[in-house]
């Protein structure tokens, strides 16, 4: 018995030893490095592209392209940064938000640099800057966008907005009953006919803004009693919204009910609210990127002119001022309200009313 | 004096101790990094609010949560509810079909055998999903004529809903383990109650039942640890639903914002616990049903019981079960796969049928990543297991080297280990070990060989035990040294064990999404996560057609590698 633990004894001595007297995992430097480039303000687009080509084709041709954007619409963009690059490759990881950072802060703390782009709501995309794992760069065409759809110091750009608006199945909705605000979902008549994506604090987050904190609770609440379906996905919820699994949702990706209602003939509308609040997909380089050329190379891409016309051509809303969406009617009926990294600040609190309003576990 | 005769057989010039002292050694090291280094880091993680067991900072934190979070008392009620209620239910289908099909007079049972196994094949993500399009609320196959005819529909977003899909997937585990126990069940009281004329029904209830219920004891539980490791139902169903158990939230916790490593660690402890327990009760409830064995070395041809009229109602039951498990989920997972945008079937639908989907995932990088990556990893990981756990077969089996009980103890600890919690035992290994595999098809491989030795290495015993020692002896002293008699005598006599286990191996690393779902990165993407991660982004009917064809590429193998197989095992 005391020679078997002995032998049990040495053995997980050796492991320890195996483990111990090395290095601690890398930990990523808490300060973003800054390598804005000077030439990006001087030369134009095109030449950056040109020149940053050459040199990812050297470095690879590869990148790795940390994205929410679903795989149906980036099968459509990618390709055409293919034809205009042939020799670059995106590899395309794509999640929601939340399971996207969760990956890339488990690589980085494992000592991995997989990935050179990372994109998403704005929200993660802070939180890995914030972390240090990316690094500041200014892009081009960075005078084309809004100044909500970037950080000026070049810690992120967004290429695409999701405008965040209530969806519609048409065909099953109650007779009698309309939505055009928030409060419209309240309606009793909708009960057990309402769908909630289970990470949209953001959402409550804006209409705290919007509609002042007394007046957003309320709304939640309200939208509590009607006993909605709690999904996880926003495509996934507008997919089953068209196919008629509820009639109405708190928030769904505008481009999607648009390409539901235009592209699939679904019965799906959306209610017109004052305002729109439109969720900024940041994107960000990684601070060790295996690719830098291939990454920088595609963030370029992907705000420039082409790149933008790529993303209007899924029905998504590209952020250059200079490029019009596919679908105007998903933002021409109201103003806008862009949801801000200020928001963040708030989040926790947001975040534990958002789940115990609507009873998320 | 045990080395000495290890040596002596094996035919080693170096001095007799350093050969049985240099596999056991190498081999603990191996098993030691596979199993103990997990577990260490895990238990590690969960005790400390630092990034990785070198930073380690004290904390009860993260059980503080998992033990008085007031969610944690529904956490551990689902999880066993979930557990039980999916293993009574697999039991009572497969015990059902087992009996029918060993032990009544029920006609073409072979083909009825073949139908019961026939859901072993289909991954659990895949027979998930089709119940998913089957039990939607509104509009599932099954929910929208009765929501059309009777104004009520029956929610899959339930716990009884995840228990009806788990308890089905796992049926055909119970039926196995339950015909082997018809078929091997001594007959004699049985048909001294029939010469007492009892009826089928009293014999069964008096009699068989009685006989059995120490196996089938230790049968639920075996089910039960295989529920509550489970990810996909919990992770497809519970989810949506808001029904939690250990391994649901083991991943959201790793998966909210901002992610919780020591948390999920925590959760995964607990996940660990209880399994372990599950599996000590089953060994004791084994060790009992010894005492009650009715099965011994003689050939038993039991009775068939005559169902008379009843066979309509057997055969109606079956063909049931048959529809249930079989034709409606493959039905259900064709009809999507070949729409654009999921609707429940009408003319309007059925004219719009595309390929689009299969398109897809013919042309997809992704997916056919995936594809070779399964491939790979399944192969890697069969060859690996095999060749690692017949040395230690050997070792345990064959010589009286120390520390060999240990061996085999350190093989077989994994199957108490959870693919999920195996997954965050990994992440917090590669936290602290400066080993850069996080994220590559080499930290899978180490995840699947570990899961799977257990099954290696009760094949090999089981093999070598067989295999007389006379031979080995009589190479020994034609001067073989130990190597050539390993491989030219004891290798092809282990043959078919060994080919069995590599298949089997093989297969269920086609499978597996616990482990690999925390662990792979886009280089390294497997099927089973390529499935999940479509789902995340809604493609429902993307991942139908992805599930018909991982469907018929399991079967195809499996067909393959039978053949393959059963030669190799008519060769040996």
């Amino acid at each position: 018995m005391q020679r078997k633990l002995a032998v049990a004894l040495a053995i997980v001595g050796l492991m320890f030893a195996a483990c111990g007297g090395t290095t601690p995992s890398t930990q990523a430097s808490p300060t973003a490095t800054a390598t804005a480039s000077a030439k990006a303000t001087a030369e134009s687009a095109d030449a950056v592209m040109a020149r940053l080509y050459e040199a990812a084709k050297a470095e690879g041709g590869q990148v790795a392209f940390y994205s929410s954007t679903n795989t149906d619409d980036a099968a459509k963009i990618l390709p055409a940064f293919h034809t205009k690059f042939p020799g670059m490759k995106v590899t395309h990881t794509r999640k929601s938000g939340e399971a996207l950072v969760q990956q890339l802060v488990t690589e980085k703390t494992a000592g991995q640099d997989l990935y050179d782009v990372v994109e998403t709501n704005l929200f993660e995309v802070a939180f890995v800057i914030e972390k240090g794992f990316t690094q500041k760069y200014v892009t081009a065409s960075a005078g084309d966008f809004p100044a909500e759809a970037r950080a000026a110091d070049g810690s992120w750009i967004a290429a695409r907005f999701n405008n965040d608006l209530p969806g519609i199945n048409t065909t099953k909705m109650p007779a009698g009953v309309t939505v055009k605000t928030w409060k419209d979902l309240c309606n009793p008549a909708l009960s057990g006919k309402i769908a909630v994506e289970q990470g949209d604090v953001v959402v409550y987050s804006a209409l705290r803004k919007i509609l002042g904190d007394a007046e957003a609770q309320n709304v939640l609440k309200c939208i509590a009693a009607n006993k909605p379906s709690l999904r996880s996905g926003h495509t996934d919820m507008a997919n089953l919204l068209a196919a008629g699994e509820f009639a109405v949702t708190l928030s769904s990706n505008g481009h999607r009910l648009a390409q539901l209602k235009y592209e699939e003939n679904k019965p799906i509308d959306w209610a017109k609210t004052d305002p729109i609040i439109t969720d900024v997909q940041a994107m960000a380089i990684s601070n060790k990127p295996k690719n830098p050329n291939g990454a920088k190379l595609l963030l370029e891409w992907l705000v420039s002119p082409d790149g933008q016309k790529a993303i209007a051509s899924t029905g998504r809303v590209p952020a250059s001022g200079k490029v019009p969406p596919k679908y105007p009617d998903l933002q021409n009926f109201a103003k806008i309200f862009f949801v801000s990294d200020a928001l963040r600040a708030d989040f926790t609190k947001d975040s534990e009313f958002w789940r115990t309003t609507l009873g998320i576990k | 004096m045990a080395a000495t005769t290890v040596a002596r057989r094996a035919g080693l010039r170096f001095p007799a101790w350093r050969a049985d002292m240099l596999i056991v050694g190498a081999a603990a090291l191996i098993l030691g990094y596979l199993t103990v280094v997990p577990l260490a880091m895990l238990l590690l993680g969960s005790l400390s609010s630092g990034s990785s067991a070198l930073d380690f900072q004290f904390t009860l934190a993260n059980f503080q949560r998992v033990l008085t979070d007031r969610a944690s008392v529904e956490l551990l009620a689902n999880s066993v509810m979930y557990g039980v209620g999916s293993a009574l239910l697999a039991f009572a289908i497969g015990t059902g079909v087992a009996w029918a099909v060993e032990r009544s007079d029920v006609p073409g049972r072979s083909v009825w055998y073949g139908i019961a196994l026939i859901p072993l094949i289909v991954p659990g993500i895949v027979h998930t999903i089709a119940w998913l399009f089957l039990l939607s609320p509104n509009i599932g196959w099954i929910n929208a004529p009765l929501k059309a005819l009777f104004g009520f529909s029956v929610s899959i977003y339930s716990l009884p809903g995840m228990i009806w899909i788990e308890g089905l997937h796992t049926a055909p585990l119970a039926f196995v383990l339950m015909s082997a126990a018809f078929r091997t069940m001594d007959p004699s009281l049985e048909e001294a109650a029939a010469a007492s004329r009892a009826n089928p029904w009293k014999t069964f209830r008096h009699v068989t039942l009685p006989l059995l219920l120490p196996t089938a004891a230790s049968v639920v539980l075996i089910l039960f640890v295989r529920a509550i490791e489970g990810f996909e139902v919990p992770a497809i169903i519970g989810l949506p639903g808001q029904i939690y158990v250990y391994t649901s939230r083991i991943y959201t916790s790793l998966n909210q914002y901002p992610p919780n490593f020591g948390l999920s660690a925590a959760y995964g402890t607990m996940l660990l616990v209880i399994s372990v327990l599950g599996l000590l009760l089953h060994n004791r409830m084994v060790r009992r049903t010894e005492r009650f064995a009715t099965v011994t070395g003689k050939a038993y041809r039991p009775r068939r019981v005559e169902l008379g009229r009843f066979r309509f109602i057997a055969i109606a039951a079956m063909a049931l079960y048959a529809v249930v498990a079989i034709a409606l989920p493959l039905l259900v997972l064709i009809y999507a796969s070949l729409v654009r945008v999921y609707t429940v079937p009408s003319l309007e639908s059925l004219g719009e049928l595309t390929l689009r989907n299969y398109q897809f995932i013919a042309t997809d990088d992704l997916t056919r990543r995936a594809l070779g990556n399964s491939l790979m990893l399944g192969a890697a990981a069969a060859t690996v297991v095999v060749a690692l756990t017949a040395i230690i077969a050997w070792v345990t089996i064959r010589t009286r080297a120390p520390g060999r009980g240990l061996l085999d103890f350190l093989a077989f600890v994994p199957i108490t280990i959870p693919g999920i919690v195996l997954g965050i035992s990994l992440i917090w290994v590669y936290f602290t070990i400066p080993i850069r595999i996080y994220g590559t098809l080499w930290i899978l491989l180490v995840a699947y060989v570990t899961r799977y030795l257990p099954y290696g290495i009760r094949s090999s015993s089981a093999g070598i035990v067989q295999i007389h020692r006379e031979l080995e002896e009589a190479a020994a002293v034609a001067g073989a040294r130990w190597w050539p008699t390993f491989r030219r005598v004891l290798l092809p006599l282990l043959r078919p064990a060994l080919v069995g286990a590599w298949i089997y191996i093989f297969i269920i690393s086609l499978r597996e999404l616990g482990s690999s779902v925390l662990l792979y990165s886009s280089d390294s993407v497997v099927l089973a996560v390529r499935i999940f991660d479509l789902r995340d982004s809604g493609n429902y009917t993307t991942i139908a057609a992805l599930s018909v064809f991982l469907i018929v590429l399991l079967v195809a193998l499996v067909s393959i590698l039978q053949r393959l197989g059963g030669r190799t095992m008519r060769e040996a």
